[in-house]
C-alpha cells in the first residue's frame, strides 16, 4: 500500500463527503445511459439508467456553456471511480446514447458532453462538460 | 369617381383598420404556411406516430402543428420556447420574404405583377448523428416531395384557406397570379458540438457524435398582381345633356355645336 492508497479514502469519505454532507455541493452530476425501444436512437420510448456521482463533486462554471466538475476521487478499495466508470469506452448499441446530466439549484436537468478530461492528478479526476442545450440562438 | 383603394396580391391598400391592437399579417406567408402545414400533416403524421420519439415526451403527434407556423425569419430562435410557451416549437415551419421584384412574367397590358421569392424552412426536433438519424434519414426528402406535390396540385379537395370553400386553389384564396416550388436544400441546423474535444476526451473512445436539428430550406416563387384603379361602384348615373362642340381655342359662346344628346338614367 502506498501513501496514495492510504489517503484516497481520507479524501473521499472524510473530506469530500463532509463537504457534501454540509450541503455545500448544490449540483447533482449524473452519467445517463438512455436506451430506446424502437431499435434506433430517438425512436420509440426511452428508458434511462443513471450513475450519480457520490459524494457530489464540486461544479463550477469554466466559461459560458462549460462546467468544470471535480475533483472526483479515483478508485480505491471500497470507493471512488475508475476512469472507465466515468468515461465508458465500451461501444454503445444502435439504440443507446450516453450523456451527462447536471441538476442545479433550479431543479432543471441539463444535458452535457465531456469536452476534456484531466486524470493525471493523484487524488482527483477532473473533467469539463459542454452544454448540449442551445441557450443562445446566435449561430 | 375612381377609387384609390386597390389590392396588391392579397393586401388591400390603404390597409384597412380591423380594431385596436389588431395584427398586420403578410397573408401570402400566412396562407403558404397554412397550406404547406396541412399537406405535411396529411402525408407524414401517420408515419411519425408509428415511429415514436424523437424526444422522451413521446411520439411526434403532428408533422407540423397548426400553432407551429411562423411567418418570419427565426434567426436561430427556434432552439428556445416561444415567450409564454413551454416547449421548443418543433416540428415547425417558418417562412420569410427573401426578395421582391417587378417582373413582366405573367403580367398583361392591364396588370403589372411583382414576383416574391419566399424561403420556407421546415425544422424537425433534435436528432443525433450517426445513430439517431438512421431511422429518419428520409424525413427531409419526404418533406421536400410533399412541398413539390402541394405546389403542383395547388389545392386539395379537403382544404380551404381562411374560410374559403374546400378545393379552392390557394392562389385564388391569397390573390396571387400564380406560384411554384423552385428548390430545396437539406441542412443540419444548430449542430453540437461545434468545437474540438481534447485528446483525452471520452468522445474519442465512444466515436464522434453530433446533435443537430434536421432542416429543409425550400424556395417558393409567388407572383402577385398589382390591382388597377377601379371605378367606384357607388357612383350613380345621373341624367344630363351631352353636347359635342368645335371651337378654335377655348369653349365660348362662339363654339359650333355638332351634336346634342340627352343622357337618361340606367334602365333597372
Amino acid at each position: 500500500m502506498s501513501l496514495r492508497d492510504d489517503l484516497l479514502p481520507v479524501f473521499d469519505r472524510d473530506a469530500r463527503a463532509l463537504i457534501d454532507d454540509l450541503g455545500l455541493r448544490t449540483s447533482r452530476v449524473i452519467l445517463r445511459t438512455r436506451t430506446w425501444d424502437g431499435g434506433h436512437v430517438r425512436m420509440g420510448s426511452a428508458d434511462d439508467e443513471d450513475l450519480e456521482l457520490d459524494p457530489r463533486p464540486k461544479v463550477r462554471e469554466a466559461s459560458p456553456g462549460y462546467l468544470k466538475v471535480g475533483p472526483i476521487t479515483p478508485s480505491y478499495p471500497g470507493g471512488g471511480y475508475t476512469p472507465t466508470q466515468l468515461f465508458p469506452d465500451n461501444a454503445l448499441e444502435a439504440n443507446e446514447e450516453r450523456f451527462w446530466v447536471v441538476i442545479g439549484l433550479d431543479g432543471e436537468e441539463r444535458e452535457y458532453r465531456v469536452s476534456s478530461i484531466d486524470s493525471r492528478r493523484a487524488f482527483g479526476i477532473t473533467f469539463t462538460l459542454q452544454a448540449l442545450d442551445r441557450p443562445d440562438p446566435d449561430f | 369617381m375612381p377609387t384609390n383603394t386597390t389590392g396588391v396580391g392579397p393586401l388591400v391598400l390603404p390597409v384597412p383598420t380591423t380594431g385596436a391592437d389588431s395584427t398586420l399579417d403578410d397573408t401570402t406567408l400566412v396562407g403558404l404556411l397554412d397550406y404547406l402545414g396541412f399537406w405535411l400533416r396529411l402525408t407524414l403524421d401517420a408515419k411519425l406516430a408509428e415511429q415514436g420519439g424523437p424526444t422522451t415526451a413521446g411520439a411526434v403527434s403532428s408533422a407540423c402543428p397548426a400553432e407551429h407556423l411562423f411567418p418570419w425569419d427565426h434567426q436561430g430562435t427556434f432552439v428556445r420556447p416561444l415567450p409564454g410557451g413551454g416547449a421548443v416549437p418543433l416540428p415547425g415551419l417558418w417562412a420569410w420574404d427573401e426578395s421582391s421584384e417587378d417582373t413582366t412574367e405573367f403580367a398583361t397590358l392591364l396588370y403589372d405583377v411583382i414576383k416574391r421569392t419566399i424561403t420556407v424552412q421546415y425544422i424537425f426536433p433534435e436528432l443525433t448523428s450517426p445513430k439517431g438519424v438512421v431511422g429518419r434519414n428520409g424525413i427531409l426528402a419526404a418533406v421536400m416531395r410533399t412541398f413539390a406535390k402541394a405546389a403542383e396540385w395547388g389545392k386539395h379537395p379537403t382544404y380551404g384557406f381562411d374560410g374559403d370553400a374546400v378545393g379552392t386553389p390557394l392562389q385564388a384564396s391569397c390573390g396571387w397570379r400564380t406560384w411554384r416550388f423552385k428548390s430545396a436544400k437539406q441542412t443540419m441546423a444548430a449542430t453540437l458540438p461545434n468545437t474540438a474535444s481534447s485528446a483525452q476526451s471520452a468522445q474519442r473512445a465512444a466515436g464522434a457524435e453530433k446533435r443537430f436539428y434536421p432542416s429543409l430550406l425550400a424556395t417558393f416563387e409567388v407572383w402577385e398582381r398589382v390591382g388597377l384603379q377601379e371605378a367606384d361602384a357607388a357612383d350613380d348615373m345621373v341624367p344630363g345633356d351631352l353636347a359635342i362642340q368645335i371651337v378654335d381655342d377655348s369653349i365660348s359662346d362662339d363654339a359650333l355645336t355638332l351634336m346634342e344628346r340627352t343622357l337618361d338614367t340606367d334602365d333597372d
